[in-house]
């Protein structure tokens, strides 16, 4: 009975439905459809990830019209509970996860393929920092610990896979709704200091990076140390992506990917089969798709009516900019190689829901952006 | 607020994104695709056909195949034991390595055969095994089409089909083929794509053909004719030569022992060289037409001129003897027929002396002794004509009957050739033309005279010598064929081993020509150390009737 005490005005959330951010999700993910069918084309079963892609998109896109009608309010009332299936979830795949490429990263869903809550998690991470912080007003610094540890458990949990890429999309989140949510900006620079020097620690330390990791960072400050080891991925993303040079190849020509040079393009180099076969127009076309992507979650933020909301809605869209951010910055070089998918394009079940569902919540906050504060509390 | 900065800070970061994206597909985007374009391209040669070797009608001697290898690419099989199985029944058993490798998951790359035939190369593409794939080799698989036939004077190549030896060899530069090269996209691991992008960067150029002067039908007759002496007196080796003496070609040039080129491993060095060119010899009695062509040419002696007929004759402190093989003196002196006819070795030494050392030598040079003959057959020895600064109180004695020089026997050929077509020294050929792949002749080459060694009235003097030596001197009736006129002489010379002479040890020979009045062929057949009986007449002469008649039947010529 709580969604419906908190039910959905239905003549205002049609006329508040931000239009361009579900569609361009939308067709960002049909453009995501056509790079995996060209990454796939030389798999030894073609096709296949594509159709999985497109079952996954038949599931996401009612998943995220499904989330825009749960009042976001919601969320926080169940942020504890999902916080705890979380970690729990984390720390089963620990023990009993399929590993895949020397990381434990799934869970087995038999004929459903494979479940991998490290996904889910930035979502539930969002919700429950922003929870934490609508708690307390944060005046004094020492309370900062609480949206800190909440965050921090899953993300060693996450470490501890290993997958560092998720993690720092989770220290990403923290940031962006410490920066909304402490009062004070000093504390925020406090903060932002005690990161930098824990990540230099990091660095420095054997105790937390696996070694592939840390050759991942090095082979990043200096692509050309071992070409054909660590280095091999990113250089070799980046001449496929400048193969594309103005026009691209035309879909299914791009040589460097279609000829396997390029690992893992359908998931995580799937920018550049986008890149390669369709150009920098192809590129700088789909960075504006997720312009419009990231403009409507900022709009959000904004119009946003209540604390849980904004923090919310600022948690998601750090999460989806980093997301963007990182994973077509590791294939020109200008970031280090970590397993982060790109939203709505990689291949890969849990993360497309996981957007979706995302954005979902976002529509939702932004259908509700002229409802009277006082009257519907 | 500072959601305008946040607002700001994704905006400036997003156009930075967009900026180095514009920088690496644009600014640098010709660079990388070029590292592209690089990094899927293999270069690999084209297979370029070896030139083959035909004999003067066209007949193929030696060719080169297109060869195909088979590997595997163990990782791909699917059926390990059905695909060994299969293997096996084309390639016999397969060795313990190669099973093993085959078995091996992790290997990408394995040779099973190299340059296979191409029957077996076809049923290994019908069986479509999994995992094992033919390539095309970029030299081809040589193939002698008549096993031993000519073998010492076509030689034989090395697995590359770089020519090692014989006509091969000193060919290699016409008969080898420029492999082209080509450009093929290939994958990650380097394998060429299917209907990928190929560019040919430059064609294969085929190697040219090169038809020889030599008759295979006088070829095997001269070996067989040749081996039959050999085998006849166990003799250690032999050496038989048929030349145009018009036109300096060689129609057959045969050696015992020769051996096969498909299997020119499995044999020695002494099996392999040509001896025609590579061995000299002390050419003994046939070596009297130098000095009768040198008296006769100076004038010194004429056909009137008569020698006291000496069994023995002293000179500078070494008696002289007649030569067993030489016929008994019946008459008290002696005409130069005579001496040539009987082969009166004391009457040569007097010969000799009498024209001068200056004369006889300027002769022997004359006559192309004491060179090479530039034919283009490898490993050609000089002959061994010292000056007369060189020479002892007996050497001009000796040397009118073959004594004291080394020759090759085509260098003896060449000369019995001047004095067959009237006093022309000619260069003898082994390759008569060179011809385009397609078959077009690219080179014929023209019979090239080196120079006039006597006037024509002395060469058919000599004739007349040798014409003699055949009717009523050492040559009959061994040399005497029915139906057809023969000239020629009888030759034994002593053989030099390791700097001394051996005792007992004699080079038979004989040298003729077919018909005597306008002599077609000359003919030439040594047989070196043969046991039962030495004189050039009994062991050598047959073989010249046996090939003379063959030549003479195979020119059209029926015997009257």
């Amino acid at each position: 009975m709580a969604v419906l005490s908190l039910g959905v005005d239905t003549r205002r959330y049609v006329r508040n439905f931000n239009w361009s951010l579900a569609l361009s999700c939308v067709a960002l993910s049909f453009l995501g459809i056509v790079c995996i069918q060209s990454a796939d084309l030389h798999s030894p079963a073609p096709g296949g990830e594509m159709h999985r892609q497109i079952l996954y998109l038949l599931l996401g896109i009612p998943l995220m019209i499904g989330f825009s009608f749960i009042d976001y309010r919601n969320w926080q009332r169940w942020a504890p509970g999902l916080y705890v299936v979380n970690l729990l979830l984390l720390a089963f795949i620990l023990r009993g996860g399929h590993s895949a490429l020397g990381a434990q990263r799934w869970i087995s869903l038999g004929p459903l393929g494979t479940f991998q809550p490290s996904e889910p998690a930035k979502l539930i991470l969002a919700i429950s920092i922003a929870w934490v912080l609508c708690r307390s007003t944060y005046d004094r610094i020492h309370d900062m610990w609480k949206p800190l540890l909440a965050a921090a458990i899953p993300a060693l949990l996450i470490v501890k896979q290993p997958d560092l890429g998720t993690a720092l999309v989770i220290l990403a989140i923290l940031t962006a709704q410490l920066f909304f949510g402490l009062p004070k900006l000093g504390d925020f620079a406090l903060y932002i200091m005690g990161v930098v020097i824990i990540a230099f620690g990091v660095v420095g330390t054997n105790a937390i990076l696996k070694p592939f990791q840390k050759a991942r960072l090095l082979v990043f400050l200096n692509p050309k140390v071992d070409p054909q080891g660590a280095g091999y991925n990113l250089n070799q993303s980046k001449i496929a992506v400048g193969n594309g040079e103005w026009f691209g190849r035309g879909l299914h020509h791009g040589t460097q990917t279609q000829l396997n040079f390029v690992p893992e393009h359908s998931r995580d180099f799937i920018f550049t089969v986008l890149a390669e076969e369709f150009g920098f127009v192809g590129a700088a076309a789909l960075l504006v798709l997720y312009g419009i992507v990231l403009y409507g979650g900022i709009r959000t933020m904004i119009v946003a009516r209540d604390r849980f909301g904004f923090l919310l809605a600022s948690g998601l869209v750090a999460m989806l900019f980093f997301h963007i951010l990182v994973n077509i910055g590791m294939t020109i070089g200008i970031m280090p190689i970590t397993g982060i998918p790109l939203p709505f394009m990689s291949f890969g079940g849990s993360a497309i829901l996981t957007d979706f569902a995302a954005v979902g919540v976002l529509l939702n906050i932004y259908s509700q952006k002229d409802r009277d504060v006082l009257g519907n509390a | 607020m500072r959601a305008k900065v946040f607002f700001y800070c994704l905006l400036a970061i997003g156009l930075y994104l967009t900026w180095r994206l514009y920088d690496v597909q644009v600014l640098q985007g010709k660079k990388l695709a070029s590292m592209a374009l690089a990094q899927r391209s293999d270069t690999v040669e084209l297979f370029a056909r070896r030139g083959s070797i035909t004999d003067r009608d066209g007949n193929v001697l030696v060719r080169s195949l297109p060869s195909e290898s088979v590997y595997a690419v163990p990782h791909d099989i699917t059926d390990v034991p059905g695909t060994i199985a299969a293997l096996q029944k084309i390639f016999g058993k397969l060795s313990p390595d190669t099973v093993a490798a085959l078995h091996d998951k992790k290997l990408w790359f394995y040779w099973i055969a190299r340059k296979i035939p191409a029957e077996t190369a076809d049923r290994l593409r019908d069986m479509h095994l999994a995992g094992v794939q033919l390539k095309q080799e970029t030299t081809g698989r040589r193939v002698d089409m008549v096993g031993k036939m000519a073998s010492t004077l076509i030689g034989f190549v090395g697995t590359d089909e770089n020519g090692l030896d014989g006509l091969e060899y000193s060919l290699d530069s016409l008969l080898r083929g420029r492999s082209g090269r080509e450009t093929l996209e290939t994958d990650e691991f380097g394998r060429p794509i299917p209907f990928g992008h190929e560019t040919i960067v430059k064609p294969a150029v085929p190697g040219l053909n090169v038809q020889l002067t030599i008759d295979s039908y006088l070829q095997y007759v001269t070996e067989e004719a040749l081996s039959t002496q050999v085998a006849k007196y166990h003799a250690l080796d032999g050496t038989a030569i048929v030349m145009d003496p018009w036109t300096g070609e060689v129609l057959a040039m045969a050696n015992v022992p020769d051996f096969d080129p498909n299997r020119f491993w499995k044999f020695n060095d002494a099996d392999r060289r040509d001896r025609a060119v590579t061995d000299v010899y002390e050419p003994g009695s046939t070596y009297k037409l130098v000095t009768a062509a040198a008296a006769l040419e100076s004038r010194k002696v004429t056909l009137q001129s008569r020698f006291p007929a000496l069994d023995a004759l002293e000179v500078g402190g070494h008696v002289i003897h007649n030569a067993e093989d030489g016929m008994p003196n019946t008459n008290p002196t002696e005409t130069l027929e005579d001496i040539i006819a009987y082969s009166h070795n004391v009457g040569a030494a007097e010969v000799g002396m009498r024209i001068g050392a200056k004369t006889f030598y300027a002769m022997e040079r004359k006559a192309g002794f004491g060179s090479v003959t530039d034919i283009e057959l490898p490993g050609e020895s000089p002959d061994i004509v010292p000056p007369p600064k060189d020479w002892s109180a007996s050497s001009l004695a000796t040397m009118s009957f073959g004594q004291g020089v080394s020759v090759t026997p085509l260098s003896m050929a060449r000369y019995y050739c001047a004095i067959a077509n009237g006093g022309l020294l000619m260069r003898p050929r082994i390759v008569r033309a060179i011809d385009e792949p397609s078959g077009q002749v690219l080179y014929h080459y023209p019979p090239e005279v080196e120079r006039r060694v006597f006037s024509p009235k002395v060469a058919s003097e000599l004739r007349q010598f040798l014409r003699a030596v055949v009717v009523r001197g050492t040559g009959d009736p061994a040399a005497q064929i029915k139906g057809y006129t023969t000239a020629g002489k009888t030759g034994t010379g002593q053989m030099v081993i390791n700097g001394v002479y051996a005792p007992g040890w004699y080079a038979a020979s004989f040298i003729g020509m077919v018909p005597y009045h306008h002599p077609r062929y000359v003919i030439y057949v040594k047989v070196e150390h043969p046991i039962g009986s030495y004189y050039g007449s009994e062991v050598a002469a047959p073989a010249f009737d046996t090939i003379a008649r063959a030549a003479m039947l195979h020119a059209g010529v029926l015997p009257k």
